[in-house]
């Protein structure tokens, strides 16, 4: 039987059931309201009519498990591989749901026509919560359920049950299990650069900074950890994070992320409105840093030059002006292809055999000189993603060393301090402020935003003073 | 070994009140030796001899001053002095003006042919200054900081200071080795209509505390302050301010003369002539010829370079912004020197940066100028202090970066701003707190401690200072809660440190 015709033939066939409705999951509508709606208020309009979560009689049967096919189908570039599917299958809208009405009366089921087994991810952990049941036969989550490949007769046979028990609440260690099963799927895999957790750390953060993500799925992610009791402040607020003893000190930053349509949000708002913020186009990560290595052995070539401008870095249409002080935010892994990490490459052996002042190479250059032979070798098959690889550290300590006044926040979600340990000996890379790492429900989410904004201060005020110096060396040496 | 003569001398006076100008200048002179320099003075002296250009008297005269006499003017020509004038009559029209001027160029073009034509390089330089220049020391009687002419002093020293370390046209020179000549000029430093009174007092103070002798005029007091022998103190001073540079070279610099000469043009030895005939110089009418002042110049002064006359006529023509200067003989000495105006305010900024980055104060230097705002100094100014800085990033080491970053103050007021320093890893409970703007050799170190105490409970404190971050606080809370409440407080009120400095002071 295919899927659509399941919920016409199921209407069919239990129409005029008292208080019983049945919506197809796949139907984006549906999908949309059940996150959007439902997850806000205990009479929800789905589907253009409003059902009663909080009446016993109500009867929900969702006819589908896997978002509608369109639903995620029209991301940007940055997010493409991310498999968001997995994170807003009905099992985990209805978890949610119970995380966030446990009074409510109305039983619930999610009909897949698919085997148990097949079910991966998320759903599979909270389905195995949904069956579970306690020593009285019970389910610990009261009408909920997920059937899978259910015959008529159970699903019959759990209308009738469910009617009957109408009285248990879910209980809150339950529901922290539920939630923490939801939280835990969503930050898991942290340090893997298509992971969930960094759209929902950009999507959280920039709510806090009065900003939004452009992101289609922001509004999902937004009901989803709002479920799990994460409130990110309202969007419309204008709060930058830049101390006030800094403002204006900063005159532009640029931002180099493959995910920068995520994060450029936030990070604008964080700075403030009136800091420019230099990002590639959307869409165009790839296709703006593949010359890059050829923008930075032009500059590098030029021998009256100290310093890098965002013209070296970014493309520069003719008639836009480059900036010369900025911050340069930069992520470490750029997902760039092995052709670019060998033009890179030889970036580095140009730079080193050039007359210019290599002032962090004092101890290092031997790391260097090993780190560049080896990316510069194209005939190594693409190694897997590995966070703590050093060839991610490459382009930062190249920039470093080509411009030593220019403040470079190392941006990436790695918290692993391998990827530290290269910088150690760069003065002007700046490691006092990640991307956060979204991970177990126990810290508060207001104490993360609050040692985030300490620490964003604090490597804003390492900026300002590099530029500060920047500026003077300029003023004071340049012809 | 490279010989290299300097020849400086000055325009304009020191005056406290005033807000006129005062220039030093000169020129260099360099040769691949010594004789060739000697070859190079014979030539100049003989040309401008042949040519009536002879400025005034020098080493080239006889020894007998009764029979030194003025140039003869050539038979043809009786309008013209056959000799070159320090300076037009006090009636002299435009074009009698121009006239002297003219000629000060045709000399000079002389000289410069002279000087291709044995090698010889020269470059030109001046300062210009304001006249009430502060003096460096400050003396118990306001007008002994005139006569002793400390301000002068000073920017003499400057012009010393830069022309050696500074203009490529030495500077360059200074590690292979150079055999080195000062010439300066002998200098009276004067103050006007003082009383009967005061005039002693202040006379005796000079004696007595300074071991100058003052001497009484129709017009006020007069003293020499830099006489034959100063040379060499001058010349130490301004290689001082240099210490470690010049310790550095290790010796390669000989010095062979360093003295201060008495410029005595024709006109004024003509006039000193006139007032020994007429005695008024004598002790007493019909005394012996050994008290004229003719014959005491020639026996105990020194006498200069015929070449030294130069010094004058180059400050003289800077001091008037004469259009000499823009000869292409003039631009070009001046291309090879350098000119700057010290009476812009940030100049001091920029000498001082300078001197403290090659004493290998590198950090320091920058700093000073931030502070100074030195980059705001008029733009050509700012050229030639940049042609010297250029190559410091060139040379700046990470731990020199990394101190700038540390050190820099945003803006005034704002240094202390979100003093707080990162919570190391693995000890959440510890805060390190930089203080930039209290000295690392700040004395009241208990007295802060419990400033800070009072500002910061709940934390053991420890302070310390070293190089490259200066002053520092390492706070140790109960928990990592109480560190993190902490650092917000203290990111909320910037200026604590301050306060908590402020608090220990008083």
């Amino acid at each position: 039987m295919s899927l659509g015709s399941l919920p016409a033939a199921l209407s069919f066939i239990l129409e005029g059931t008292r208080g019983l409705r049945i919506f197809d999951y796949g139907d984006e509508n549906v999908f949309r309201d059940l996150w959007l709606n439902a997850l806000e208020s205990d009479h929800p309009s789905i589907n253009g009519e409003n059902s009663e979560m909080s009446a016993p009689e109500q009867q929900i049967l969702i006819i589908g498990n896997d978002p509608p096919s369109d639903a995620f189908a029209h991301l940007p570039e940055s997010l493409r591989g991310i498999n968001f599917c997995s994170h807003f299958t009905a099992t985990s809208w209805l978890a949610a749901w119970k995380v966030k009405f446990p009074k409510a009366k109305a039983a619930i089921a999610v009909i897949d026509h698919r085997e148990t087994d097949l079910a991966t991810g998320t759903a599979c952990g909270l389905q195995t919560i949904l069956g579970a049941r306690n020593p009285s036969a019970q389910a610990i989550i009261p009408r909920a359920t997920v059937q899978n490949a259910p015959s008529l007769t159970s699903i019959c046979q759990w209308l009738h049950d469910s009617a009957k028990d109408t009285s248990r609440e879910t209980a809150p260690h339950h529901r922290e299990l539920l939630k923490t099963t939801i939280w835990n799927a969503l930050t898991s895999d942290r340090e893997r650069h298509h992971a969930i957790s960094n759209v929902l750390g950009a999507s959280l953060l920039a709510e806090e900074v009065g900003g939004k993500t452009s992101v289609p799925v922001q509004p999902f992610l937004r009901a989803l950890v709002e479920a799990c009791g994460i409130r990110a402040k309202s969007p419309g607020g204008q709060e930058s994070w830049m101390p006030a003893q800094l403002q204006y000190k900063l005159p532009a930053a640029a931002l180099i992320d493959d995910m920068s349509d995520l994060w450029s949000d936030f990070v604008q708002g964080a700075l403030g409105r009136s800091v420019p913020l230099r990002t590639c186009e959307k869409g165009k990560f790839a296709d703006e840093m593949k010359e890059l290595p050829t923008r930075l052995t032009k500059a590098l070539e030029d021998e009256t030059r100290r310093t890098l401008d965002t013209s070296d870095l970014f493309p520069t249409p003719a008639g836009e002006t480059a900036t010369a002080d900025f911050v340069l935010f930069l992520d470490l892994r750029l997902h760039l292809d092995d052709k670019f990490r060998a033009a890179l490459s030889k970036v580095g052996w140009l730079l080193l055999q050039s007359e210019r002042n290599l002032s962090w190479l004092e101890k290092g250059r031997e790391r260097l000189e090993s780190d560049l032979r080896r990316f510069a070798d194209t005939t190594q098959p693409a190694r897997p993603e590995n966070p703590n690889d050093p060839e991610e550290t490459l382009l930062p300590r190249l920039l470093s060393l080509i411009d030593p006044t220019l403040p470079i926040v190392i941006f990436s979600s790695t918290h692993s301090t391998d990827l530290s340990d290269p910088f150690r000996d760069y003065g002007n890379i700046i490691t006092t402020f990640r991307k956060p790492v979204l991970s177990g429900l126990n810290a508060s989410w207001a104490q993360m935003v609050k040692e985030l904004r300490a620490n964003f201060a604090s490597a804003m005020e390492q900026a300002s003073r590099i530029i500060e110096t920047r500026r003077l060396i300029r003023g004071a040496c340049d012809k | 070994m490279k010989a290299i003569e300097l020849f400086f001398d000055e325009s304009g006076s020191i005056d406290p009140d005033g807000r006129g100008t005062m220039v030093v200048a000169g020129f260099a002179i360099k040769a691949d030796s010594e004789p060739r320099l000697t070859q190079f003075h014979n030539t100049v002296f003989a040309e401008l001899a042949a040519a009536n250009m002879l400025a005034g008297l020098c080493d080239k005269e006889t020894r007998r001053h009764d029979q030194i006499s003025l140039p003869v003017a050539p038979a043809n020509d009786s309008t013209r002095k056959p000799y070159l004038r320090k300076r037009p009559d006090d009636g002299a029209n435009d074009q009698e003006r121009q006239a002297h001027w003219r000629r000060i160029v045709a000399a000079a073009d002389k000289v410069a042919a002279s000087a291709s034509s044995h090698n010889v390089e020269i470059a030109a330089f001046a300062i210009t200054f304001p006249a009430n220049t502060a003096s460096p020391i400050s003396t118990t009687l306001y007008e002994l900081e005139t006569l002793t002419d400390q301000s002068f002093l000073r920017r003499l020293e400057d012009a010393l200071e830069f022309l050696l370390f500074e203009c490529r046209f030495i500077a360059s020179e200074l590690a292979t080795g150079i055999e080195l000549s000062v010439n300066l000029a002998t200098r009276a430093a004067e103050i006007k209509s003082c009383d009967l009174n005061r005039e002693d007092m202040v006379k005796s103070a000079l004696k007595q505390d300074w071991g100058h002798r003052g001497v009484s005029t129709a017009k006020g007091v007069i003293c020499d302050t830099l006489q034959a022998s100063d040379g060499i103190s001058i010349l130490a001073s301004a290689i001082n301010r240099r210490g470690k540079l010049w310790q550095a070279m290790g010796g390669h610099v000989h010095v062979s003369r360093s003295c201060c000469y008495k410029l005595k043009d024709w006109d004024d030895w003509q006039k000193m002539r006139d007032q020994d005939d007429a005695g008024v110089n004598a002790k007493a009418r019909g005394q012996k010829a050994k008290d004229d002042r003719c014959k005491s110049y020639i026996q105990y002064d020194l006498r200069p370079r015929q070449i030294h006359y130069f010094a004058d006529f180059i400050s003289n023509a800077v001091y008037r912004k004469n259009k000499i200067c823009d000869s292409p003989t003039f631009q070009d000495w001046f291309a090879r020197g350098f000119r700057f105006d010290a009476t812009d305010p940030y100049c001091d900024a920029w000498l001082s940066a300078l001197r403290g980055y090659s004493n290998g104060d590198r950090c320091g230097a920058l700093l000073g100028m931030h502070k100074d705002d030195a980059t705001k100094g008029n733009r050509a100014n700012t050229a030639i202090f940049k042609e010297r800085t250029a190559h410091w990033p060139d040379e700046l080491s990470g731990e020199e970066y990394r101190a700038l970053f540390q050190r820099i103050e945003l803006s005034a007021g704002s240094a202390s701003a979100t003093p707080v320093r990162t919570a190391t890893p693995g000890n959440a409970d510890l805060l390190v707190v930089c203080i930039p703007n209290l000295p690392s050799s700040c004395r009241n170190i208990s007295g802060l401690k419990s400033a800070l105490g009072t500002l910061i409970s709940g934390a053991q404190i420890t302070l310390g200072s070293n190089e490259q971050h200066g002053c520092f606080a390492a706070l140790r809370f109960d928990t990592p809660e109480a560190a993190f409440q902490a650092r917000e407080e203290m990111s909320k009120s910037g200026d604590w440190p301050s306060k908590a400095f402020l608090e220990a002071s008083s």
